[in-house]
This record gives structure tokens, C-alpha cells and sequence, in this order.
């Protein structure tokens, strides 16, 4: 019982970790928002509602501790910059990308583990069948 | 979960992913947030191919790079490198407007400035120029494939950033060759052509008033300009004058140079053919540009040498400031390049290899324009798609491409191309440029001088733009006129045959008789060497005076008010310090202020004034003529002079469709105050202009600033230093802004009667102050290295040159030292 609790637990855990390094890397090498697609697939079999925040803050935190690496006035001239140009907000031009991120994630996490549920509530009925 | 909601779900994934793709730009790792990553200098090791030996890059804390190298082929690869590692879409936008391809950038917005640098012919001359090199001069061609080598190195490295700009307009960069850099260099050339627009616009002027009119506003030599020119004297050089060729000076500037007997064009076929100039011209000026023909001033720019008999140091010394469109980034870069055959302080263009302003430990020189026609307009009888020359139909030839999805073709005769065609006319652009340029070598022998005959030789190289040279060595001074001045074949009325500079007209391209046959020969240039009085000077007015072998009918220079100001400085002063030529540098005395005012404030005085009018006249009457940024003075009497110019010169031009020609020089509105107050251009009385002018000024002033004590001429008159893709965001200013068009300290405005002012855009590019023999190096420029807006270093250097405080170049703490390997 309390084996299969630890287990539970750093499965947990390192599931976590590989959705967050895998948004981590797509992030840093690839430019696409809609990468945040695949990071979910590393929960897809958690079913408890509360996986749907963690993929949707994961997916709006990495992204943010991005901005760490430059200094706050680059930051600040860039969004005024940019906001000038786009007609956003200054304040929209930092967060829109990992608010999406966050969006695209936490919805792949919807329908990754709803593929998967179905995926394991046909394999028994085949079984049957058989 | 049910399936129906999985599929919404994707659908939903699929729609947010596609629709927001636009998003991905913001990515935090690689978005345009990672132009956040190249804002400052730090040591490290850079690995870029292609070095022979590791170089070191030393960045000073005024913004310098220090190139070190072991020999040309690894300097000015990492010249490439490092230019581009701090201004690469500087270099690319240029490169693609010069060649006609900006439009892949901007799209439609460009389209007109890609038509009009093709139709001028830029790459078209830079491609000669390139093959040209390659066979000539391979050792100089090298050098720009080495350069070019250094830029591509850049863009394949893993220090690659790409600028901002690049991230927002979604573009990559293209890989550079040396023709990206020679078609900059004719850019460069063609935005300081003289002779393209200027006989056109004579011929217009000559149209609507004709000659006697046109010569009283229009002179050939503008007035005042006698005892100021370049090269000091009745013009003689080298022991030849007009006098030794049996023609009179006088007898040459009598002549009427719009006749039919000296151009070949008849006044009455000229007359009919105003619509064909108009699109001459319109069709010359780049919508998208920074040439001179698109900027409300023209460029100008100051440079004098001291000799070492007549400076405090009794050695030479050189001051210069190149007057060009200030631009964010500046088009220039400064570095010091030292291998083991050169060793070069100074200023380069971004995009061209070397320094082009600057000095090595024994010789300094700076450039000016020089003005004096490079280019000929000349007039084609069209058929078809054929020309006439010496009586026989002949093809033209076609330079076809697509531009917009549109076929287009420019028509070119043995003239040049035709830069406007209208009926059975057109008119054909000769400029000099069209031939092999060998300007680049000159910047490179000038890189490598170490002393006065070794610039002299390098001068012989240079062709276009003719600038003038104001060279100093550790005991000699000059300046010479270089480059290739087109000589035009006269047979005057008495008889007697003269070959001229330029012309004020069309020329006759049909006959083959006003064709260019040479150029003035190099010793024959306005030029002097250790003058006796002790100085020269050349801020772009009259090179020599009329007593040249070689009239400069074409001339077209500047008015000549920061002539007089340095003249009257220099002569003034026995011995001329440093710190004296920091001073003249910053000068903000306006020339012709000093002389109008007596004529202005007389006017006034004859008339009764209200409260408000008496404050201003008494500010106007203590003026001392200076136009600092809190000078109330300066604002009375600008606005003054533009009411006047509205008034009067305008008006008429306006009249006639010549409103967006140049305006008439103050030196000439003062010749006319002095010597015909009722002149029709004056509305037949001068006192009655100036008093309707200063009661206009005071309203409008009163109006839009309160009382005269509020009055600063840095509330009206401020700098934009523009970015060149129009975006204000990338732009500095507007700032307060000192002088006007005639300091020697410039910024310039055209006169017009609106509050604040049009933004100064023209100002000094940078300042430069040497003297090698005592090893003193001074220089500021309005800008930094970095193309960066985010960088301190975009624009580390303008607060200095706002102050007019200068670095000295010799003596700066290195902060960063980056090797490549």
C-alpha cells in the first residue's frame, strides 16, 4: 500500500517534469505556439480534473520564467515597441503567448487523456469479443 | 468523455493553433524578445570561419571597435563581422533599396523607390563596377569579398540574433556580396549627385522668368562668394586660368548658358517642354529615400585645415563634419582597423569595407561635397523606340524587369538612360557614374597613407561623388576637389572654344556636340596645398573662382554663409588651438542673419508697434545672430524671414508651379535688400515686405507661444533622427534643436511658416578634429554601433554630440574584448 503510494507519487512527479522540460524545449527550439499540443501527451492518463490546471499553468508558466533572462527595461521597450506596432496593450504583448500556450496545453490535455479513456474502455470490449 | 466533445475539442486545438500563428512571433525564447539578448558588448570567443590568424575585436567605452588583426584578408573579414553582427538590417534594407528590390521587404510601399533607383541606373552601374574590379583592381575586389565573407560568416554562426526588424517583418537575411556593397556606394554617390535635378530646375526658372530674372536669383556664382572659395584666388590652379586660354572670365559668366548657341536646345522648344521636366523630376525623386533631391535641405557639409604656421600647436590640424540625413542607426560605424600594412582610425558606412572618414597616426582627412555638375541632362528626339544621333535612327537599348508583378523597361541611349520620355522627347541621364567607379580603392589607399603624397595618390581614384578632400599629414595641409568632373565641348560666340563643367540647361543630345569628351584632369582640380594665408576651407561653396580653366557653369553650390563664418573665424585667430576648432565646430551664428538684420530691424523701426510687436523688435534688435535652443531672437527673426518668403519668393515660385523648387538664399534676398529694395521680387518695396512680415511673425508667434519671453528657438525648431523604415518607434526625438541651415553647427530647415518647424533630419553625421603630429584625435558622432534600440550602445554618443563635447580617439578604456578564432 504505501510502496504503491510512493510509486504513484513519482510517477506523478516525473510525469509532471516531462510535461514541463517538454514545454521547456519546444518553447526554446521551436517557435510555434501550437507546440503546445504535445506536452500533454506526458499525462495523458491522468484523469482527475485537477490535471486540467496544472496543464494550463504549466503551460502559462514556462513560458514566463523565459523572460528571467532579460533585464526588465529590454523587456519593458520591447512591449512598448511591439505594442505600438500591433496596436496591443504593452502588458498584452508579455503575456499573450503563455496565455495560449496555457490554453492550446490545457485543452491538448482534454483531448489527449479523453482519447485515451476511450482507447481503454474499448480494450476490454475487444477482449470480450474474442 | 463522449467523442462529439473530443472532436470539439480538437477543433477547438485547431483553431486556436491557426488562428494565433501570428502569436509565435512573441515566443519568449526566440520571438522578438530575443533582440533583448544583443544589447551589450561582453568578452567571450567567437569561432568564424575563414580567419587566417585569431583577431581581436576591443570594444572602448565610447562605442569604438578596436580591429586587430594580422593581415587584410582576416581585418576586413572581421570588419564584415563585426559590422554585421551590430547593423545587419541596416546593410540589407540598404542594399535592397539601392538595387531596386526594397519592395521584397515592404512590398507595394517601396515600389517607387525600387523603379526610381533602377531607372537612375544603380545596380546597373554597380554591376559594371563589380566586373570592373574583379579584372582592374583584383587585390582591392578581394578586400570585398572578404568583407562580404565576414557578413555571411555572421549569419551562419550560432551568435547569429536576428535584428528586431527582421522578426517583425518575418524575413531572413540574404547572403552579402561585394555588390551589395558597391550599390550602396552609389547610392551614397547619387544622394549626393549635383547635376541631375539642378539643370531642370534652372530650366524651369529659366521657362517662367527668363534669363535676366532667373540670373539676379539664380547666379552662377551665388553671391558674397568672392574671397571665400576653396581653393583661395582668382581661380588659377597649377599655373593655368582662363586668361592663359585667351577668354575672359568675365566674358564667360556675360554669357546667356540657356541659349541655343551653348546647349543646342532652342529657348522655344525649351519653353514647350515643362511637362517633360516635371516628370523628369518627379520621376528622379525617390519617394523612400534620404538622397538630397527628397529633403527639404540640401546636404551640405563643413571641413577646413589649419596649417602649422597659423595653429597654436604649429602643427597641422583638420576639422570636418559631414552634413547627411541623421538616421537611427547612423549610416555610420566607428572603428579602428590595424593589421600589419594599415592602421586606421575613424568612421565607416556600414555595408562598405574600410574606414571613409577618419585618420591614421600620420594623416587625417574628412570630405565635403563639393557640388559642381558629376551628371548632364540631356535632351533625345525619340522614335519609337529608337533615337536620333548625328542625323541616323539608332536602337535604344532596353533594361527589362518585373516589379509589382508589372513588366517594366528603361529605354537607355548612348546618354544614359531616359529619365522621362513625352511624345518624340526625351531626356537623358549622363552621369558619371555609369562608368567603372574606383572610389573604394581610394578609401583603402587613403586606410593604408602615412603621409600627404600617398593621399594625393589615392585621391587620383576617386570619381564619384566629387568631393572635397581636406587632407592633413604631420606637416602638410590641403584640399583638393577630386573626382571625375565631365567636361562639356563650347564653341563660345567669339569664336574661341572652351570646355565647361556642367550646364544650367537641357543640352542637345541629338547632335553628338555637347557630349562629355574627358574629364577635368586631376592636376586641374580646385585644389591647394599649405596655403599661404594659413587655412582652406570647403563647407560645399564655390570651389574655385571665376578665373578657373574649367568654368563651372553647373556649380550650383551652396549659399557660402558657413564659408563666411569660418572665413571670418579663422582669419580672426593667429593661432588656432584644438579647442578653437572644437569651438568653430560648434558655432551656431548665422551669416546672413548678421547681415539682413540691420535691413530687417530699419524696416521695423519705421513703423508703429503695439506692446507685444515692441518686445519682439527689442529682442529682434539685441540679437546677437545665434540660434541657441533658448535664443528668442533667433525664433523672431526665422519667423520674420519665413513670412517674408512667403510673402515674396514663395509666392512667385507658387505662381509659376515652382513651389517645391529650393528657396532662394538669404545671400541673395541680401543683395537685393542692399541693392534693389524694389525689386517685383520684393513686391516692389522691402520696407513694406518686412513690416507685413514681422507683424504676420508676431501673430503667428503670439498665437501658438504665448508672450516673446516665450519664445525659445528649441521649442520650434527640434531634431528627429528618423529610423529609415519610417517607424517612429525606432526613432529618436523630436528633440530641442540648435542652428539652422547657415551655422557652421547645422540644422537646417527650409522656411516655412508653421509652428514648430518641419524636424531638422540634416545635421553633422559626426564630428571629426585631428592632428597627427601632436596625436590629437577628436571625434562624436549622433549615434552608436549598435543597431540594437534596445542597446545603450544605438545611441551612446548622442548626448555628447548634442552638448558638442567630443571623445578623444586615441585614449579610451576598453570594456569588452572579443576574440575570434
Amino acid at each position: 500500500m504505501y510502496e504503491t503510494g510512493v510509486s504513484r507519487r513519482l510517477e506523478t512527479y516525473l510525469a509532471l517534469a516531462l510535461m514541463i522540460i517538454s514545454a521547456f524545449l519546444l518553447i526554446a527550439y521551436l517557435a510555434p505556439v501550437w507546440t503546445a499540443i504535445f506536452p500533454p501527451l506526458f499525462i495523458l492518463w491522468k484523469q482527475r480534473k485537477i490535471w486540467i490546471i496544472y496543464s494550463l499553468l504549466v503551460g502559462i508558466i514556462v513560458p514566463f520564467l523565459f523572460y528571467i533572462q532579460y533585464p526588465v527595461s529590454a523587456i519593458s521597450h520591447i512591449e512598448s515597441i511591439v505594442g505600438a506596432l500591433t496596436g496591443m496593450g504593452g502588458l498584452l504583448v508579455v503575456i499573450v503567448f503563455p496565455v495560449i500556450y496555457g490554453v492550446i496545453m490545457m485543452a491538448s490535455y482534454l483531448f489527449w487523456s479523453g482519447l485515451y479513456g476511450i482507447a481503454r474502455r474499448r480494450k476490454p470490449a475487444a477482449a470480450t469479443s474474442q | 468523455m463522449k467523442k462529439w466533445l473530443l472532436v470539439i475539442i480538437a477543433a477547438l486545438i485547431i483553431l486556436l493553433s491557426y488562428s494565433t500563428q501570428s502569436v509565435s512571433l512573441l515566443n519568449p525564447e526566440n520571438g522578438v524578445w530575443q533582440t533583448a539578448k544583443n544589447i551589450n558588448y561582453t568578452s567571450e570567443t567567437l569561432s568564424v570561419p575563414g580567419l587566417y590568424s585569431p583577431v581581436t575585436v576591443s570594444m572602448d567605452k565610447s562605442g569604438v571597435a578596436h580591429i586587430l588583426a594580422k593581415n587584410d584578408h582576416d581585418l576586413f573579414l572581421a570588419q564584415g563581422y563585426y559590422v554585421a553582427s551590430n547593423r545587419l538590417f541596416q546593410m540589407e534594407f540598404q542594399a535592397l533599396l539601392a538595387s531596386g528590390n526594397l519592395s521584397k521587404y515592404v512590398g507595394s510601399a517601396a515600389q517607387g523607390s525600387d523603379y526610381t533607383m533602377r531607372l537612375v541606373g544603380l545596380p546597373y552601374n554597380a554591376e559594371t563596377t563589380s566586373l570592373f574590379l574583379q579584372t582592374q583592381f583584383p587585390s582591392y575586389y578581394g578586400l570585398l569579398e572578404d568583407f562580404s565573407q565576414g557578413v555571411n560568416d555572421y549569419i551562419n554562426s550560432s551568435n547569429y540574433v536576428p535584428p528586431l526588424l527582421f522578426k517583425l517583418l518575418g524575413i531572413e537575411p540574404f547572403y552579402w556580396n561585394p555588390f551589395d556593397t558597391l550599390v550602396w556606394s552609389e547610392y551614397m554617390s547619387w544622394s549626393l549627385i549635383t547635376g541631375a535635378s539642378d539643370p531642370l530646375l534652372s530650366d524651369q526658372f529659366f521657362n517662367s522668368f527668363g534669363f535676366n530674372n532667373t540670373s539676379l536669383i539664380w547666379p552662377y556664382y551665388p553671391y558674397y562668394t568672392e574671397n571665400v572659395t576653396v581653393m583661395p584666388g582668382d581661380g588659377t590652379v597649377n599655373g593655368l586660368n582662363l586668361h592663359d586660354l585667351g577668354i575672359s572670365p568675365n566674358y564667360v559668366f556675360g554669357l546667356n548658358w540657356y541659349s541655343s548657341e551653348l546647349t543646342g536646345v532652342s529657348p522655344q522648344l525649351l519653353g514647350n517642354l515643362s511637362a517633360l521636366i516635371s516628370q523628369a523630376l518627379n520621376n528622379i525623386s525617390d519617394p523612400y529615400g534620404y538622397s538630397s533631391h527628397d529633403i527639404g535641405s540640401p546636404l551640405g557639409s563643413n571641413s577646413w585645415v589649419v596649417t602649422g604656421s597659423r595653429s597654436a600647436t604649429g602643427y597641422p590640424m583638420l576639422a570636418n563634419d559631414p552634413h547627411l540625413p541623421l538616421l537611427a542607426p547612423s549610416v555610420w560605424v566607428p572603428l579602428q582597423l590595424e593589421s600589419n600594412d594599415m592602421n586606421v582610425t575613424g568612421w565607416a558606412l556600414s555595408g562598405i569595407p574600410g574606414v571613409l572618414i577618419g585618420h591614421t597616426p600620420s594623416t587625417s582627412w574628412g570630405i565635403t561635397t563639393s557640388e559642381g555638375n558629376s551628371a548632364n541632362d540631356y535632351l533625345e528626339i525619340l522614335n519609337g523606340t529608337n533615337y536620333l544621333y548625328e542625323g541616323k535612327w539608332l536602337p535604344m537599348e532596353t533594361r527589362n524587369f518585373a516589379l509589382g508583378g508589372k513588366a517594366m523597361t528603361i529605354y537607355v541611349t548612348n546618354n544614359g538612360p531616359l529619365i522621362a520620355k513625352d511624345g518624340n522627347y526625351g531626356i537623358a541621364l549622363n552621369w558619371y557614374a555609369q562608368n567603372p567607379q574606383t572610389s573604394t580603392v581610394t578609401e583603402i589607399m587613403l586606410d593604408k597613407s602615412t603621409n600627404y603624397s600617398q593621399m594625393l595618390d589615392a585621391l587620383k581614384y576617386w570619381n564619384v561623388p566629387p568631393q572635397n578632400f581636406a587632407l592633413v599629414s604631420t606637416n602638410e595641409t590641403g584640399i583638393v576637389t577630386a573626382g571625375s568632373f565631365p567636361l562639356i565641348p563650347e564653341d563660345l560666340p567669339n569664336g574661341k572654344s572652351l570646355n565647361v563643367v556642367g550646364s544650367r540647361s537641357l543640352l542637345n543630345g541629338s547632335s553628338g556636340l555637347f557630349e562629355p569628351n574627358g574629364t577635368v584632369p586631376f592636376q586641374y582640380l580646385p585644389q591647394s596645398t599649405n596655403p599661404e594665408r594659413g587655412f582652406l576651407m570647403a563647407p560645399n561653396q564655390p570651389t574655385a573662382w571665376e578665373d578657373y580653366p574649367y568654368p563651372f557653369i553647373g556649380g550650383f553650390w551652396a549659399s557660402g554663409g558657413r564659408a563666411q563664418t569660418i572665413y571670418h573665424y579663422l582669419m580672426g585667430n593667429d593661432k588656432v588651438s584644438i579647442a578653437d576648432m572644437m569651438e568653430l565646430q560648434s558655432n551656431v551664428s548665422d551669416y546672413w542673419a548678421l547681415q539682413l538684420k540691420p535691413y530687417v530691424v530699419n524696416a521695423i523701426g519705421q513703423m508703429s508697434l503695439n506692446s507685444t510687436q515692441k518686445e519682439a523688435f527689442l529682442i529682434l534688435e539685441n540679437w546677437n545672430s545665434t540660434a541657441y535652443t533658448n535664443s528668442t531672437g533667433m525664433t523672431v527673426y526665422w519667423y520674420t524671414l519665413s513670412e517674408l518668403y512667403n510673402d515674396s519668393f514663395d509666392r512667385i515660385l507658387k505662381m509659376h508651379g515652382l513651389g517645391s523648387s529650393p528657396q532662394v538664399f538669404e545671400s541673395t534676398l541680401l543683395y537685393l535688400a542692399s541693392n534693389y529694395q524694389n525689386s517685383s521680387w520684393l513686391n516692389f518695396n522691402f520696407t513694406v515686405l518686412a513690416q507685413q512680415s514681422f507683424r504676420e511673425a508676431v501673430a503667428l508667434l503670439l498665437g501658438k507661444l504665448g508672450q516673446p519671453s516665450e519664445w525659445n528657438w528649441g521649442k520650434v525648431h527640434m531634431l528627429e533622427i528618423a529610423s529609415m523604415t519610417g517607424l517612429s518607434e525606432f526613432s529618436i526625438g523630436p528633440l530641442p534643436m540648435f542652428g539652422d541651415d547657415h551655422t557652421v553647427s547645422v540644422g537646417g530647415v527650409p522656411l516655412s511658416v508653421q509652428i514648430p518647424e518641419p524636424y531638422v533630419t540634416v545635421s553633422s553625421s559626426l564630428r571629426e578634429i585631428s592632428s597627427p603630429a601632436t596625436n590629437q584625435f577628436y571625434g562624436v558622432f549622433p549615434g552608436g554601433p549598435s543597431e540594437n534600440v534596445l542597446s545603450y550602445y544605438f545611441s551612446n554618443q548622442l548626448t555628447y554630440w548634442m552638448e558638442h563635447r567630443y571623445y578623444d580617439m586615441s585614449d579610451q578604456k576598453v570594456t569588452a574584448v572579443i576574440r575570434y578564432v
